[in-house]
């Protein structure tokens, strides 16, 4: 259920920076992915550079890689056949979820799958829809509030030392970017910097036992 | 409709798709491995942070009110809605006031 502010927020902040409807929807039909959709709003405000856009989202989806492999070897009852109807509904909850102690069995792993994928379709057309009869007021605290849609998604992924040295690593670059006024694609720029600092802190640490 | 912005969304959904069903058509098993995980997740602070720096759009009182009040949500709670709502409603009062 907590697809529902979440969408609710992607379709409203969406509306806000003026990207079509049929977009918003598109994306949330045929992206289904919190964190890419969110990193497509933050790249139509820098303006909108397709090679960093498609290599983040890259990047962000990496992790739904091995999410379906490991759904399967850590149950009996899903099978590769199940590729083609859990597969592209797989996100980050409904494959907790999956490999969770109490985790449902096929027939609702798949029932969960397709509540979430509604869930979050309709939310997000919802939010777009409603913040299109926002007044004009409403929609610039909506732009006043976008990053936070960022610090959100970010800030409960900061669990270690080396996640910490990331964010930082990432953030000094990125504003050493803004300060320089560099162009739209220098954004890849802190986001492949902040990985290669911070898994070279992680190594450094592993090493040192830190 | 602007053309790239059709091709990205396009490219963007069947990179969705084939990053979900692909690696399980060819690979069926996978033990949990931390370390890959740990490794994703890098990507996501990475790119999140980078974001939100270059989304800070003015900074004013108000915005950095907002955003302060907001991480604290966020730190306190790791909840996303929330934080965002945080983020609106001081917003919305701090306009008001």
């Amino acid at each position: 259920m907590s697809y529902l502010p979440s969408g609710i927020a992607f379709g409203a902040f969406a509306t806000a920076l003026k990207i079509p409807v049929v977009i918003t929807i598109v994306l949330s039909l045929f992206v289904y992915s919190g964190a890419v959709q969110s990193a497509f709003l933050g790249f139509w405000v820098t303006g909108f550079e397709p090679f960093s856009m498609i290599l983040t989202a890259f990047l962000l989806n990496l992790r739904h890689t091995f999410y379906g492999p490991h759904i399967e070897s850590e149950r009996n009852d899903i099978k590769p056949s199940n590729v083609l109807t859990i597969g592209p509904l797989l996100t980050d909850e409904v494959y907790a979820l999956s490999v969770s102690p109490l985790s449902p069995d096929k027939k609702n792993v798949l029932s969960l799958a397709i509540f979430a994928y509604a869930n979050w379709a309709a939310a997000t057309t919802t939010g777009a829809f409603v913040a299109g009869i926002a007044p004009t007021r409403v929609l610039d605290i909506l732009l006043i509030a976008l990053p936070t849609l960022f610090l959100g998604l970010l800030v409960p992924r900061v669990k270690s030392n080396y996640a910490v040295v990331t964010a930082i690593s990432a953030g000094i670059i990125a504003v050493s970017g803004r300060l320089l006024h560099l162009p739209a694609f220098f954004i890849i720029i802190p986001i492949l910097g902040g990985v290669i600092i911070g898994y070279a802190w992680k190594r450094y640490e592993e090493a040192n036992k830190l | 409709m602007n053309t790239i912005l059709v091709i990205v969304v396009i490219i963007l959904a069947l990179l969705s798709i084939s990053q979900r069903v692909l690696p399980w058509i060819f690979y069926s098993r996978f033990k949990e491995n931390k370390t890959i995980e740990n490794l994703f997740d890098l990507f996501a602070i990475s790119a999140f942070t980078s974001l939100f720096v270059y989304n800070v759009l003015i900074i004013t009182p108000l915005t950095i009110i907002a955003l302060v009040a907001a991480f604290v949500v966020a730190l306190k709670t790791r909840n996303l809605p929330l934080t965002i709502v945080t983020a609106i409603l001081v917003a919305s009062f701090t306009l008001l006031i």
